[in-house]
């Protein structure tokens, strides 16, 4: 699709410096089934393409062994719930987009895990709500690189 | 003093863009070419800091274009604008390809010039233009971008200080101030005019005003600048500099620029982003139309050449589908072990002789493994007694004869996972013992040919059939091309699982060759199937046989294949003869466990034994002689062991071992008790 002359050399104009970017949209959402916060997101590339399934796992977004359960140690595998997979695809709750999101089986319990070990986890009332969303971060951050870009 | 490079607009497209595109495409545009209006924003250009290198990264000068392109007006967020631009979608690929591209921007770029000639305005100073071509079969979309800009002759010159920050030439508060003001109402052009401490921010087109004041100094051009390179201004600059220097041509020699990059108050000790520089140019020719530039490049190439985003991945369901199961297998293969090598499963094309009970269990096994090419073989038609056994067919398979089965399981396949390569032939595989009458002898020729040239174009060999003498030219064919075979045999409630060992002519001289099914047998096989009774005839297992021995004939298969010595994997050594030994380290394991020759099992106590079988040199399936013989002669070798009774043990001279075995038994003294 190369039309080299279509216009002159334009000697104004600078070289092109960064190609390659890719843009990704992170949403926090409370799951409709499992009713606990949810972590979804969705990556392209400039042209609008999404990356497949291999790409995504590679992003820097990740650490890099997030995905091989050592890491992870406050994920435990729930019998309840089918153990595979952390990572799903699916549609966003209200977006009406298509968007990767970490399965939110484990998260209940993975949580309460933490709150439970320490101090002010055992709050109560509208502190724990507080101490949840923290402890959900804290969660997050360990398969997650850096949360605020 | 050195020319100004401006950093041309990037474009980034969302995924909600194509999908708006192809809506409008079906639901309202159809075949019309007609243009339409999009529009897209761009904000302030930003930086990342590499984590690595402690550098910061400029972005690119970004224009967006999202799923609300289409709508009129855009809303954007405080310091970020909107740019419109001519939309033009063709509805072939040859005709994107073969439009006239430079008269179509040309007639943007005119467009720009009048609103800056007649009209005075700068609404149209960022337009841009927009060719795409939607596949809408394989969700692909050909798309090309030009930001028309004006060339200035001569070219626009950076004075020699250069660009440097906004903070060396304006005060603290000055900056607060532009910024508060743009913040409440953003302008993408914008006039500062300094006063004492602060700043005002004026709009553009009362230029005029404020050129004619008696301190030039304390008027400064702004613009909202997307690009974030120390010293390159974004590009909506040039098309601002042209339409200052058309209009006020004498006052304009010389312009004092701001390049705003400012989204928010620096915090925190952090410097203005904002950048600053005085350009100078001759004035050229105001009212001559100048020519302009601005094809988007290609990002890989840097060339003048159409785009294309691809988002079959994510809206194809047959592609959606393929992602799923890999994404399944991934997970294993990340959660459990990491060395599993899923790829070399996915591409060992799988052979299965026999679309039966075994075959439907072992092609669906396979499929969750995520084996790619699966080709069945089978002489028989689906009956009425098969699909309840048989996981493949349907009740609607048995009428009207039945389907031939190969074709029906490939079939059936398919509408499981559509990503499969599945083909079924419908093939009768010689036997002996049942000799080939001479009308046939053509068409047996043909369908050996095609049997041979299934086994040359895959890597694995499924033995699946109903019968012991119909497995003989199989293990012939896989001995001589050295492939992985599998063998399963039922019995009422036992089953056997094996693999054949490699070849001898492949094998190492020291390495112990694993037999083939053939090699424990000292009878040549021949007819065992006429003059059976009912009952002898159908194989009549206990339901639940059939799919453990067809899985464990896929597993064993994988196991097989995840051993880095592959079909030449040993055996395991004897003490783990039970199949408790898993987690022990022997060069026999491959990184799913044992790699058994032999899987013997019995339901009726619901255990399995592994046993390994030693090659015989006198195998009539499996030994050199027979196999030189069969690669020497070929179906003239087939013909004669179907057709003649005694080839094969003659051959591989299980006659002289017989006849020795009863002489030996003749000698025997048997002692009689008085």
């Amino acid at each position: 699709m190369e039309e080299s002359s279509l216009e002159p050399i334009d000697y104004a104009a600078a070289a092109a410096t960064f190609a390659g970017e890719l843009l990704c949209h992170q949403y926090v959402v409370l799951s409709p089934t499992f009713g606990v916060p949810t972590f979804y997101f969705s990556v392209h590339d400039s042209s609008g393409t999404p990356l497949t399934l291999t790409e995504v796992l590679q992003l820097p977004l990740f650490h890099r062994d997030a995905f091989e359960g050592a890491q992870v140690t406050t994920f435990s595998v729930e019998q309840s719930c089918a153990s595979f997979p952390l990572l799903s695809f699916g549609d966003h709750p209200t977006l009406n987009v298509q968007c990767w999101y970490l399965h939110p089986c484990g998260t209940k319990a993975a949580v309460e895990e933490i709150l439970d070990a320490t101090e002010e986890g055992k709050a109560g009332g509208e502190q724990r709500h507080l101490q949840w969303l923290r402890a959900w971060f804290t969660l997050l951050s360990s398969l997650l690189v850096d949360l605020r870009g | 003093m050195p020319v100004v490079q401006f950093a041309p607009f990037s474009s980034l497209v969302q995924p909600g863009f194509w999908h708006e595109l192809t809506r409008l495409k079906i639901d309202v545009l159809r075949l019309s070419d007609e243009s339409l209006t999009v529009s897209g924003s761009y904000s302030v250009g930003r930086s990342i800091r590499d984590r690595e290198t402690g550098q910061d990264v400029a972005l690119g000068c970004n224009l967006v274009l999202g799923a609300a392109a289409f709508e009129q007006p855009l809303q954007v967020p405080p310091m970020s604008v909107t740019m419109h631009g001519v939309f033009k979608n063709y509805n072939t690929v040859e005709e994107f390809k073969a439009a006239d591209k430079a008269t179509t921007f040309n007639n943007v770029a005119n467009d720009i010039w009048q609103s800056i000639v007649e009209s005075r305005d700068t609404s149209k100073l960022t337009q841009f233009l927009l060719l795409t071509f939607s596949d809408l079969k394989k969700y692909q979309y050909y798309y090309w971008f030009a930001f028309p800009a004006f060339v200035a002759k001569p070219a626009w010159e950076i004075s020699t200080e250069g660009w440097r920050a906004a903070d060396h030439e304006l005060g603290a508060s000055q900056l607060s101030s532009i910024f508060e003001s743009l913040h409440a109402q953003t302008k993408p052009f914008f006039l500062v005019n300094l006063t004492g401490d602060t700043a005002e921010v004026h709009s553009i087109e009362r230029a005029d005003t404020y050129f004619a004041s008696d301190a030039p100094d304390s008027t400064i051009v702004g613009f909202l600048d997307p690009s974030a390179s120390p010293d390159n201004p974004g590009w909506p600059l040039r098309n601002l500099l042209m339409y200052l220097q058309t209009l006020y041509p004498s006052k304009t020699s010389s312009v004092r620029v701001l390049c705003w990059r400012d989204g928010e108050l620096p915090v925190g000790g952090r410097s203005w982003k904002s950048r600053f520089g005085i350009v100078t140019g001759g004035a050229g020719q105001p009212n001559a139309k100048p020519t302009a530039v601005g094809w988007e490049r290609h990002p890989a190439t840097n060339k003048l050449a159409a785009r294309m985003a691809d988002l079959a991945p994510m809206m194809d369901p047959t592609r959606l589908v393929d992602q799923a199961v890999d994404l399944n297998l991934k997970l294993m293969r990340w959660r459990i072990i990491p060395s599993l090598d899923l790829e070399k499963v996915a591409r060992t094309r799988c052979l299965l002789l026999g679309a039966g009970t075994l075959g439907c269990y072992v092609a669906r096994t396979l499929m969750g493994w995520g084996v790619r090419t699966i080709t069945l073989v089978d002489s028989s038609r689906v009956s009425f007694s098969n699909p309840v056994r048989q996981p493949l067919f349907d009740f609607e398979d048995c009428l009207n004869g039945g389907k031939p089965k190969a074709a029906c399981a490939a079939e059936h396949l398919k509408k499981i996972f559509p990503g499969i390569n599945a083909t079924g032939y419908n093939l009768l595989i010689p036997m002996p013992g049942h000799p080939i009458p001479v009308s046939s002898t053509e068409q047996t020729k043909k369908d050996v040919a095609l049997l041979e040239k299934l086994f040359d174009e895959h890597d694995a060999v499924f033995l699946l059939m109903d019968s012991r003498e119909s497995r003989w030219l199989p293990t012939v064919l896989g001995a001589a091309k050295n492939k992985i075979v599998l063998n399963a045999a039922l019995g009422f409630d036992t089953y056997l699982v094996m693999r054949h060992g490699a070849r001898a002519s492949a094998s190492a001289s020291n390495s112990q060759r694993l037999g083939c099914y053939y090699c424990n047998d000292i009878v040549a096989p021949a007819d065992s199937l006429t003059d059976r009774t009912l009952d002898q005839m159908c194989t009549v297992t206990r339901p639940g046989l059939a799919p453990i021995a067809a899985s464990t004939a896929v597993e064993l298969l994988v196991s097989l294949l995840q051993h880095p010595d592959g079909i030449h994997a040993p055996p395991p050594p004897p003490q783990s003869a039970t199949a408790n030994d898993i987690g022990s380290e022997s060069a026999s394991n491959s990184v799913l466990g044992l790699v058994p020759h032999q899987l013997r099992g019995f339901l009726a106590q619901f255990r399995a034994l592994l046993v390994t079988g030693a090659a015989f040199d006198g195998c009539t399936g499996c030994s050199e002689s027979v196999i030189k013989v069969y690669e020497k002669e070929g179906f003239a070798m087939i013909l004669r062991a179907c057709n003649e009774t005694g080839y094969l043990e003659t051959l591989t001279g299980l006659d002289k071992l017989h006849m020795e075995g009863d002489a030996a038994l003749e000698s025997v003294d048997w002692e009689e008790d008085e």
